[in-house]
């Protein structure tokens, strides 16, 4: 088991990465299977056989990373649990019976909804349900899977900003598997003390309402690590599952009372952006709190309160607030065809990863005030962009303090001027326009060219600033500051590259807009 | 505090941080009252606002710093569908309206309704504001009218002029103090994913039994961990 530990922890990592790339090709995917069920669903008798179908295919298409190690026990266990089940399901009925239908469930859900909201409920309510509509369940888990499509993206690609939380989550999941294993075991020899699934549901009801919203993301998270052993514990039967998923999330809290902050973190959506700031400054002045207390007082500055402190969080959520509303005014859309157009949009935000590194040459930045829309000046951003370089140039004798601050409040102005580009951009965005015709097509992607621009320089400035500090000082403290600008350079192009995200559902809304002028 | 990395950056220390949003007609004067209450002077506003901007100022109630986070939307019709977005997460309202104008009097009461709906389950404390107190002599709402219309809502109504600097500070001041004691008899709870009220860094001495709940169970936590809060 001590091997299996080790495996399942890199797992979950790469699991989490791989996931977040072929979120949209598993989802169709899903898709594919799902409505092959819903298909089957109708004829009593292939239930089984599809529901078989659709775990396999979800082994080997979702998981091929994470099931490697695995994949050969799994598969041949897997199997005869089947048939074993389709004979318990035709005679009694009872859900007892059915641990790989569910645990197919499961499955699904982890690997599709790795980042996203996943209901948490999804599969404790499959739990419960009755055998017939298995397919049912899951086609609706897909169609869950698809809407929230475009927040799955929104929140993935920040997350790797949080590299040492990533890491500390990871560390509970093998502390996890290591008390899976343990109850796995158990399972087997004290099956008369697992619950009814009855009771099961109502617990784990009781559990949602008590917990808040961000439970369904251990859960997600957590089966991803259980996935490895999931093999095993298709016979071990569904009710052990839960008791192991909701044990796990108790020893995981007891050990590590900031994990459900850090969970909320990996989860995104039930969080907003605005929020983790908040919270990374709280945590911040926690930390420093400790600190205290051990005398060890951390020089580091606390870059989500420089943001706050430049603005940068209050545009940011005035920009959530109104991308919020346009996303729940958008649900209401019944034409296909404003729905496709609407969807074409989606293209413009995502920012490649070559494109991310393409190197501006500085110039680059002016031409920002050139890709804004009309009434929005990038004056103020492009100005702050100056202030920088000119500082940063500056022939001053400075001492890598000074210049560690002055690279962070550069940083964290520019990215606050950003925020507030946005902000102001959404806003203009959404006045009713009389008759004026605004091309939402090419604003999209203007929007994305001055994302890039904007996520380049993070970087240009750090090098910069590090470069200046590297000079001074290659002792430990230089080092720190310029990690520590490293990181909140990533940092700041992430909340740019999110609030840019945030701008995806104001220019669809506006999209509609301007449909339904030209159809009236 | 000697303990913050004060060395490195200034940081503000509050209680709470409210957030206050000023609503009102079109050209009653909004933007100019909250540039003479943040920098201390008229400063003459010919654009209208749009959407919104954002200023913040400090204030002390009882010894406290409290941190006003201040929404200046804007008043234009056309702005609306996007000012109502703001609306909620609003823990006070600077409800404006011009004393020389009789109409931006009249839709006082149905921008106040317009905030309640949005901030629901939220209730916002309002003050009703008479601005441009310096055109008495165009006067066209008399101050009994705009005094019965605000104890019918039971608010405060307070007049002021930007251009003299007039009860400007006093808004701000009734208000945070109304609302820091609605926080301290439990109308308005602090907490739970809401944004009307922050916690600031500044550690209540009286107040520190009613925290809410979730900052309790975080410092709980820290001292099982052996860390000590003071």
């Amino acid at each position: 088991m001590e091997e299996n530990k080790v495996e399942s922890e890199e797992e979950f990592e790469s699991a989490e990465s791989d996931s977040e790339g072929k979120v949209l090709e598993e989802q169709s995917n899903n898709k594919l299977i799902n409505n092959k069920q819903t298909m089957n669903t109708d004829q009593a008798s292939d239930t089984n056989t599809s529901q078989s179908d659709a775990k396999q295919t979800h082994t080997e298409e979702a998981h091929t990373d994470t099931t490697q190690t695995h994949t050969e026990p799994a598969m041949s266990n897997a199997e005869p649990t089947d048939t074993d089940t389709s004979t318990n399901q035709s005679h009694t009925g009872t859900s007892q019976s059915d641990p790989g239908t569910n645990q197919s469930h499961a499955g699904t859900n982890q690997s599709h909804t790795g980042t996203s909201q996943s209901d948490p409920g999804t599969n404790q309510s499959n739990t419960g349900t009755s055998q017939s509509d298995p397919g049912t369940n899951q086609s609706n888990t897909g169609t869950n899977q698809s809407d929230t499509g475009t927040s799955q993206s929104g929140t993935s690609s920040w997350s790797w900003g949080w590299g040492s939380i990533t890491s500390t989550l990871s560390s509970a999941v093998t502390k996890a598997t290591e008390y899976t294993s343990s109850v796995i075991n158990k399972g087997g020899e004290e099956e008369e003390e697992v619950p009814t699934p009855q009771e099961m549901r109502r617990e784990s009801t009781t559990d949602e309402e008590r917990e808040d919203q961000s439970i369904g993301g251990i859960f997600t998270g957590l089966a991803t690590a259980v996935q490895s052993t999931g093999a095993s514990l298709l016979s071990g039967g569904l009710d052990a599952l839960e008791v192991i998923g909701r044990k796990t999330v108790d020893i995981i809290s007891e050990g590590d009372p900031g994990l459900r902050k850090k969970r909320a973190l990996l989860t995104g959506d039930t969080k907003t952006l605005s929020q983790l700031l908040k919270e990374a400054k709280e945590t911040n002045n926690d930390n420093n709190n400790d600190d205290n207390n051990q005398e060890n007082t951390s020089s580091l500055i606390n870059y989500s309160q420089l943001i706050e402190q430049h603005g940068g969080l209050v545009h940011l959520e005035a920009l959530e607030m109104l991308s919020g509303d346009c996303t729940s005014k958008l649900e209401s859309i019944e034409s296909e065809s404003v729905n496709d157009e609407v969807q074409s949009l989606c293209q413009y935000f995502n920012i490649e990863e070559e494109e991310e590194e393409d190197p501006g040459d500085g110039k680059e930045f002016t031409n920002i005030s050139s890709l804004t829309i009309d009434r929005v000046k990038a004056d103020q951003l492009i100005k702050c962009h100056e202030d920088i370089n000119i500082q940063a140039k500056e022939e001053v004798d400075k001492d890598i303090e000074v210049l560690y601050v002055e690279s962070m409040n550069g940083m964290a102005r520019l990215c606050s001027s950003s925020l507030q580009l946005f902000k102001k951009t959404s806003e203009i965005l959404l006045i009713p326009s009389d008759g004026e015709s605004i091309d939402v097509k090419d604003v999209a992607m203007k929007l994305k060219k001055i994302t890039v621009i904007i996520s380049n320089e993070f970087e240009t400035i750090a090098s910069l600033y590090a470069e200046k500090i590297n000079e001074k000082s290659s002792e430990d403290k230089g080092q720190e500051y310029i990690t520590s600008l490293y990181l909140e350079a990533s940092s700041s192009s992430s909340y740019v590259q999110s609030a840019h995200k945030l701008l995806l559902p104001v220019l669809q809304h506006r999209l509609t807009i301007t449909i339904n002028n030209n159809n009236n | 505090m000697s303990w913050r990395n004060s060395s490195l950056t200034d940081v503000d220390h509050y209680l709470y941080q409210f957030r206050l949003i000023i609503i009102g007609e079109s050209t009653v004067g909004k933007s100019c009252l909250l540039r003479r209450f943040t920098q201390g002077r008229w400063i003459e506003h010919n654009d209208p606002t749009v959407g919104v901007d954002f200023h913040t100022k400090m204030v002390q109630v009882d010894g406290h710093n409290l941190k006003l986070q201040l929404w200046d939307t804007a008043g234009q019709e056309r702005f609306r569908a996007i000012t109502r977005s703001y609306f909620r997460n609003a823990v006070g309202a600077l409800l404006v309206f011009d004393i020389s104008d009789q109409n931006s009097f009249a839709k006082v009461s149905g921008w106040m309704e317009d905030v309640r709906q949005s901030s629901k389950p939220h209730e916002p404390v309002f003050l009703l504001v008479g601005n441009k107190a310096d055109l008495d002599r165009q006067r066209q709402v008399l101050r009994v009218d705009a005094e019965r219309l605000a104890n019918s809502f039971k608010i405060d109504y307070i007049e002021t002029s930007s251009r003299t600097g007039q009860n400007v500070e006093e808004i701000f001041n009734v208000l945070a103090r109304r609302i820091f004691e609605a926080i301290q008899d439990g109308t308005v709870v602090v907490g739970n994913g809401w944004d009307g009220v922050k916690k600031g860094d500044e550690i209540p001495k009286e107040l520190s039994s009613r925290v809410n709940l979730q900052q309790k169970k975080i410092s709980d936590t820290k001292d099982n961990g052996g860390g000590c809060c003071k």
